[in-house]
């Protein structure tokens, strides 16, 4: 049944590429990015009611790290299940996953759209991962229904829009900001996926989401290289849909001189706000269908 | 009014600058109304910056008491809550909800933030939504560095207005109130994006730079969206008097209903005011040598 009703979509969907790729240094920036963000994440997953002993499916598991911290929260009673459709980061993935000592993982190598479980989950989870589907809306209604009914959906995704209305006074890493939101822009990628989150699970079928906005912000050459990091791994991308990226000068030193910027400036900078949003599947009989007429309003 | 005055002078005394949003009863409920949605934020804050249980701690620009109240819940019967708030009917309501809560370790002072004297160290100052109407945050700030013992903990939650704007850019009504209301705070002297600044505002006051993050609640419910209007309707007397036009807004009394129509059939969230919390601990002596040593 959950083949069924995405087989019309999925040609189109399993051909889009993760836009920031699958090299190495894509790897290493999604880890120092999880280490920023997990408090945050980890916030929204225990007010959704994730906890020990719960079965948890994490959609495009990238590096593990959701998946690991699931794994913390559900215990050793617990199980997480994670779905990414890249072997290689699935291998890597599975190394940190051992080298942690979790016994409670899997990873299966597929594509979010093509997700069979035997059993329902307790939860099912994702970090910046719609942002990047055609689809958002029919790969939440098909997990929901991977779900049991009372169940938790809860999803974290980024809204650029408020890094981008702050931070005048930083020529350069102004620019920065602009040209990677317009390579992922031309690339098809939402970012405002965020605050989008309150409509998609409401179209899914799903009751209006609980949500909330959390920005991080740091002036350490760390933190601020974590967004120049971005840059980098759009390089392929920038190329492909012909945005310049020359009015940065040599890309190599670039890191350097935004925190040369930031620090004599003496400011803080912002990362993409993360926004979380979730919601209780109905634990009525089969309200995967929702119609969005009768559903519940708070 | 000596706002201007004490902007450009800023060494002078600041004790006769208003509170732009007035101290009328429903502005006391806005802030109530307000202190419900945002107060988790301030708490997860508070225990982030390692207020606990036995503090002694103050509370500035307490208006009616929901900081107070909550630092008084985290720090328990054994600690202790200064709070200082300069409009005495502002502190007899916090002082009547105080007792109402229950709570035996909350005093005010009514006094201006600039006067704030103990002869007793404080483990913390904290404040939520005030440095932002102060002419001198630094000046503020560096008084009351001196109050807190050394090891001990400044802890404080402005807004950046500025975050707000782009996320309801699909919402023509809302962006428009929310023109209005940016334009009061600016030309009443108030700097509403305050928050951002704290990294500067706290090192220019002698403290090290502060750990910072930005929250915001989202919401789609009557409370969340009423207090964009609220916030108009307390801040009606300063347009007025800065010439700022409210017309385009439309009928006032229809506003929080039309508000509501546009957010529903957006399907959108709005947010109450984004807050930046910053926090820092003042240096120890052990602490103060161990860099000097690192310097050499």
């Amino acid at each position: 049944m959950l083949k069924d009703s995405v087989d019309s979509r999925t040609h189109r969907q399993t051909t889009n590429e993760y836009a920031l790729g699958y090299n190495d240094a894509e790897h290493e920036r999604l880890i120092r990015q999880a280490a920023i963000v997990a408090p945050i994440t980890e916030r929204l997953f225990r007010e959704a009611g994730i906890g020990p002993g719960q079965r948890v499916l994490d959609l495009g598991s990238g590096m593990g790290d959701v998946a690991m911290l699931l794994a913390r929260l559900v215990g050793p009673s617990g199980e997480v299940v994670g779905v990414e459709r890249d072997a290689n980061s699935i291998a890597r993935a599975k190394a940190r996953v051992a080298a942690a000592r979790l016994h409670n993982v899997s990873l299966v190598n597929t594509d979010v759209n093509n997700v069979i479980a035997d059993e329902p989950f307790d939860a099912a989870v994702g970090r910046f991962i719609l942002m990047f589907l055609p689809d958002p809306v029919s790969v939440l209604r098909s997990v929901s229904r991977l779900v049991r009914p009372g169940g938790v959906l809860a999803f974290q995704e980024p809204s650029w829009a408020p890094m981008l209305a702050l931070g005048s006074g930083l020529p350069l890493w102004s620019r920065t900001r602009h040209l990677i939101h317009e390579i992922l822009m031309r690339s098809g990628t939402n970012r405002e996926m965020g605050m989008a989150l309150y409509r998609v699970f409401q179209d899914a079928g799903l009751s209006a989401p609980k949500m909330h906005l959390e920005m991080p912000l740091g002036s350490d050459t760390g933190f601020v290289r974590l967004t120049s990091d971005i840059l980098c791994s759009l390089r392929p991308l920038a190329e492909q849909h012909g945005v310049s990226l020359k009015e940065l000068g040599d890309l190599d030193t670039l890191p350097e001189r935004i925190c040369t910027e930031v620090t004599t400036t003496n400011t803080v900078v912002s990362l993409i706000a993360v926004v979380g949003a979730w919601s209780r599947k109905s634990s009525t009989a089969d309200s995967s269908r929702g119609d969005p007429r009768t559903k519940q309003r708070n | 009014m000596m706002l201007t005055h004490t902007l450009n002078r800023r060494t002078t005394k600041q004790t006769v600058t208003g509170y732009t949003l007035g101290y009328t009863d429903s502005e006391q409920e806005r802030l109530i109304r307000q202190a419900a949605i945002i107060g988790p934020v301030t708490e997860r804050f508070f225990r982030q910056a390692g207020i606990r249980l036995g503090q002694r701690v103050l509370d500035l620009g307490s208006g009616t008491g929901d900081v107070a109240i909550l630092v008084a819940q985290l720090v328990g019967p054994s600690g202790e809550v200064v709070g200082i708030e300069r409009d005495a009917n502002s502190i007899a309501q916090a002082q009547a909800r105080v007792a109402e809560a229950g709570l035996r370790n909350v005093s005010f002072i009514n006094t201006d933030v600039n006067n704030v004297t103990d002869d007793q160290l404080f483990d913390a100052a904290v404040g939520r939504l005030i440095l932002q109407f102060l002419p001198d945050p630094i000046g503020v700030l560096r008084s009351i560095y001196r109050l807190v013992r050394p090891g001990g903990v400044l802890a404080f939650q402005e807004p950046s207005l500025a975050s707000l704007f782009p996320l309801g850019a699909q919402l023509p009504l809302w962006s428009q109130v929310h023109r209005v209301i940016r334009e009061t705070f600016l030309r009443s002297g108030v700097n509403p994006d305050t928050g951002l600044t704290l990294h500067r505002i706290f090192q220019e006051a002698g403290l090290p730079a502060p750990i910072m993050h930005l929250e915001m609640p989202l919401g789609s419910d009557t409370e969340f969206v009423r207090w964009t209007p609220d916030l108009v309707n307390s801040l009606l007397p300063s347009s007025e008097k800065y010439n700022v036009s409210l017309n385009e807004l439309g009928d006032l009394t229809t506003l929080p209903d039309r508000l509501c129509a546009e957010i529903t059939a957006a399907k959108a969230v709005v947010s109450v005011v984004p807050l930046v919390s910053a926090w820092s601990r003042k240096p120890t002596l052990q602490m103060k040598e161990r860099n000097v040593k690192r310097l050499r």
